[in-house]
């Protein structure tokens, strides 16, 4: 029995299918942002700036790594987040990720952070520095109404800083891990499109942030 | 005269078991004396240390499922002795957190953590505790509710729960039963915030406590259900930190 289970490993670890995504620019696609290959801290980065257009948030604001179908595994990424000069007093450093996008853009999961409120004094603000969300029907205001508390939490983070994100997507279940911690700061147990939706992954940003995005890995299972 | 001297006694052996209900039985735990106020207790050996350890004495205070905030969240800690001022400063401890198996109740989740600034008639006190069973849970409003403050006697958690925004008094820790978790509460003036485990940044905090009471007692408070373990208790006082304010944007 052993032995099978460890040839099972051996197989499933073969067909797991590990990339590092290489940022370049025919590799992706700006989708409502403006996006440039850049050189920060001596490290090849995406920056991404959402669109002045688009007014909504929580919106397909994003770049789109090409030639990706992806249902099931681990999303890894390093991001940062400043914010730009002319941001709204509301903006939060919104950054993160949208995952199994459908090829109109018109249907995805998503992640992000509010770094900005990661240390605040205001418990509840802290309460909200992740966000799940999907598009185009659970966005962050309809959910914190209709289950507050069910799809954000909190995490320390900060701006300016490289924040490792890591989600693990399991058919229905999608769990968040920043930087090191063992413990998953997000666990969604219900994602909005189903647990057999796949598609395209991407690097989103929302209002106020200039978003820099590096080190993407993404492991197909 | 022998009638009378039992007599005596009789009234002398009263007055004691009247003193030990009113003070409560006092143990000590290295340099520190602890009084057991509603609940039981021993200092044991623990995994190789002399450890303070606690349950809610549910006689001395009782449970009713029917009025679960009124019946939790009282006065059953252990009153750290002698320091009868602590206003503002740091609360450190290790607190390791088991269940009662028979479970009392079904919702148990391993409530343990702090009081502080404790009247002296225990009629009013600050608390920060923990939900550990709900740490590590799958479930991400539980996980939300893994820490919780409340007021004593006017904001209990239920109260907190339904008159202010979900999450103000409430959240996540990634603590868990049956391990050893470090507690740090910084209290300066009206604000509380808590470390959980040397994390360099508080992973809670309180901005505005709601308690009138601004200094009093330490103690270590376990609820129903709870067999909670306690070492290394450090409390230090401060003075005053003045903050400075800080525009705040609500609503996102």
């Amino acid at each position: 029995m052993n032995k099978l289970l460890f040839i099972l490993a051996i197989i499933l670890s073969i067909n797991s299918n590990a990339q590092t995504i290489k940022l370049d620019s025919n590799r992706l696609e700006a989708v409502n942002v403006s996006m440039s290959i850049e050189k920060l801290m001596g490290n090849k980065v995406v920056k991404v700036i959402k669109d002045s257009s688009v007014k909504e948030v929580d919106e397909p604001t994003f770049v789109k790594i090409k030639g990706i179908n992806f249902k099931n595994g681990t999303i890894e990424v390093k991001v940062l987040s400043m914010l730009l000069k002319n941001a709204p007093d509301f903006a939060r450093g919104f950054i993160g990720v949208a995952f199994r996008i459908n090829d109109s853009n018109t249907k995805y999961e998503s992640i992000y952070l509010r770094p900005v409120n990661a240390r605040v004094d205001d418990q509840v603000r802290r309460n909200h520095s992740i966000q799940y969300y999907s598009y185009p029907d659970y966005k962050f205001d309809r959910l914190r109404k209709e289950s507050p508390e069910r799809y954000e939490s909190y995490a320390d983070m900060e701006m300016n800083k490289w924040i490792t994100i890591r989600i693990e997507i399991k058919d229905a279940q999608a769990k968040l891990f920043i930087n090191k911690n063992q413990q998953p700061s997000l666990v969604v147990n219900d994602l909005k499109h189903s647990a057999n939706a796949s598609g395209a992954i991407a690097l989103w940003v929302d209002i106020g942030t200039e978003g820099y995005f590096k080190d993407v890995k993404i492991i197909n299972q | 005269m022998k009638y009378k001297s039992i007599n005596l006694l009789l009234i002398a052996f009263g007055m004691f078991l009247c003193s030990f209900a009113a003070f409560g039985q006092k143990l000590r735990l290295k340099n520190q004396e602890f009084e057991l106020k509603n609940v039981t207790g021993s200092i044991i050996k623990f995994q190789g240390q002399k450890v303070l350890k606690i349950e809610r004495d549910l006689k001395a205070i009782p449970f009713d499922v029917n009025r679960i905030e009124a019946t939790v969240d009282e006065p059953h800690y252990a009153r750290l002795v002698g320091l009868d001022d602590f206003e503002n400063g740091t609360i450190e401890v290790k607190m390791y957190s088991q269940l009662q198996n028979p479970a009392p109740y079904p919702g148990i989740a391993g409530f343990i953590g702090v009081f502080f600034r404790v009247q002296e008639n225990d009629s009013a006190f600050e608390s920060i505790y923990l939900r550990p069973k709900v740490g590590r849970v799958n479930n991400q409003m539980f996980r939300n509710h893994a820490v919780q403050y409340f007021s004593y006697p006017h904001a209990k958690f239920e109260t907190l729960r339904k008159n202010y925004p979900p999450g103000s008094y409430e959240g996540s820790a990634p603590v868990a039963l049956n391990e050893w978790i470090k507690m740090r509460i910084e209290v300066n003036s009206e604000t509380a915030e808590m470390f959980i485990n040397d994390m360099k940044y508080s992973s809670f905090i309180v901005d505005k406590m709601l308690g009138k009471n601004k200094k009093g007692y330490v103690g270590l408070y376990v609820d129903i259900g709870t067999i909670g373990y306690f070492k290394d208790l450090k409390v230090t006082k401060k003075v005053l930190k003045v903050k400075h304010d800080v525009e705040k944007v609500k609503d996102i």
